[in-house]
């Protein structure tokens, strides 16, 4: 499918971020995936579930290509990342930022791949919790996504880190 | 000059609101708008203007053949005119399709940047037809179950009726109303397969199908929104016009739900001047940027 067909399928502008069609797709989704929503009109042969359907599977197969498209056309790596030695393990955020820039991968290219926010993302190398989402569950999520597109251990890394969020957030609410 | 035709199906979504806010607005911007009221069974513009008794209306142009120059009047706006409809006419909504088409011939002769056509509710042919041929169509909904399946069936209306213009403009109808009625022969049981089998006698017909289908455009308002959650309604509408229907359409955004708006009327002066319902009043202005923003570039 080419881009032009698939932004029209998102309904979204020639010069939309990538943020701008996620945004899209998961509104057309939550359009599209229920059968009784109110804008529909079941009495009409036009909405009928295999269309409805027909019309999901074009959603999906648009935006998979608009990220594939996307992807392609940020700057490559031209080695991938050593692996940290043992010794460099755990890493806190310093670590992970100083890891992440000798790679020469930009933040921008980790936020677009991995739909995390570029600010979330700058927050969690710099430890700045407090710019962080407040349940863990979303922070431990933003760190795997990062972590896992650096190629880096998940584990290891994000057990340390989420004690220092946690400490942190005991501290702060005693 | 540019024709905009207000339509929408059902009745009571704010057909005459949209078309007023839109007269007022684009009056405001320098344009020399001219608000026409079409819709025949209920004609209502000359009150939202603040016009009590109208001196003229299109019943001198239907039953005295007045030129629709001098039925024009001016309102309390500068730069907006209207031509109030036949109120005082007694057969106001059966008037035949040559009168009707008649009217929209001597529209476009009118003298003005802009021409206003507040439509009737329903599916008729000619409201059907000059839906389709405004340089501007746009489609007004509410946020409920009722005004959205009446719109869908409008639109439904308007897709069968351009293909039964592009039928008959090839000389086809008889034909294809014949396959029509003997579909099951043929092996045709929706719509889509019926144009199918269409395209596959007639090339002129496919070519020509699929040139007025590109034509057809629309911009989307969604009105009497009451709570920020009935937002995403009018957006879903937008999509579902395009995904379904196969009508390039684009969203001019929402209107909130005034419920003071009763209040201006049958008062001396426009029921949206200024000083009453701003809300509105900025709703109706995004509206007409959000309209005059929007392009088509599949329809051109």
């Amino acid at each position: 499918m080419e881009e032009k067909a698939c932004r029209r399928i998102l309904e979204v502008a020639a010069d939309a971020s990538m943020e701008d069609i996620t945004q899209a797709y998961q509104m057309l989704k939550r359009i599209y995936e229920k059968e009784e929503s109110l804008f529909t009109a079941p009495s009409m042969d036009e909405f009928s579930s295999e269309a409805r359907e027909e019309i999901l599977a074009g959603i999906e197969a648009a935006f998979r290509e608009l990220v594939r498209l996307h992807a392609d056309a940020q700057p490559r790596l031209q080695s991938p990342p050593a692996a940290p030695s043992k010794g460099d393990l755990p890493m806190d955020g310093k670590a992970l930022r100083r890891f992440r820039e000798a790679a020469g991968v930009p933040l921008d290219l980790v936020a677009s791949r991995t739909h995390v926010r570029a600010e979330h993302l700058r927050a969690l190398e710099e430890e700045r919790y407090w710019d962080l989402p407040p349940a863990a569950v979303n922070v431990r999520g933003f760190l795997a996504a990062y972590l896992a597109e650096l190629g880096l251990p998940i584990d290891e890394i994000a057990a340390p880190y989420m004690e220092r969020f946690q400490a942190w957030r005991a501290r702060r609410q005693r | 000059m540019h024709i905009w035709a207000v339509a929408g199906g059902k009745g009571g979504t704010g057909k005459s609101l949209v078309s007023n806010g839109l007269g007022m607005r684009l009056a405001e911007q320098g344009h020399d708008v001219i608000l026409v009221d079409t819709d025949y069974g209920g004609p209502n513009q000359h009150t939202y203007c603040g016009i009590r008794k109208p001196q003229t209306s299109l019943a001198q142009f239907f039953d005295e053949k007045l030129p629709l120059a001098e039925i024009v009047q001016h309102t309390k706006i500068e730069r907006l005119r209207l031509i109030p409809g036949n109120i005082n006419s007694h057969d106001t909504d059966n008037l035949n399709t040559m009168q009707k088409r008649k009217l929209f011939r001597h529209l476009k002769s009118l003298r003005a940047d802009d021409v206003i056509l507040d439509l009737g509710a329903g599916t008729g042919y000619d409201t059907l037809d000059t839906f389709l041929q405004a340089d501007i169509p746009v489609g007004v909904i509410a946020p409920d179950t009722l005004a959205i399946e009446n719109f869908y069936l409008f639109l439904k209306n308007l897709k069968y009726r351009q293909l039964g213009n592009t039928l008959s403009g090839l000389g086809l109808r008889d034909r294809a109303k014949d396959i029509w009625k003997n579909r099951r022969e043929y092996g045709i049981a929706t719509t889509k397969e019926f144009v199918a089998h269409l395209r596959t006698l007639s090339p002129e017909f496919s070519e020509r199908f699929d040139a007025e289908q590109k034509k057809l455009h629309m911009h989307v308002v969604l009105n009497q929104v009451r709570e920020p959650r009935q937002a995403e309604i009018g957006l879903a509408v937008k999509s579902a016009v395009g995904k379904f229907f196969n009508i390039d359409a684009a969203y001019a955004g929402h209107v909130h739900y005034d419920k003071d708006l009763w209040q201006q009327f049958g008062q001396d002066g426009p029921a949206l001047h200024r000083g009453s319902s701003f809300t509105l009043r900025q709703d109706l202005e995004r509206i007409t940027e959000g309209i005059l923003k929007a392009s088509f570039p599949e329809a051109t």
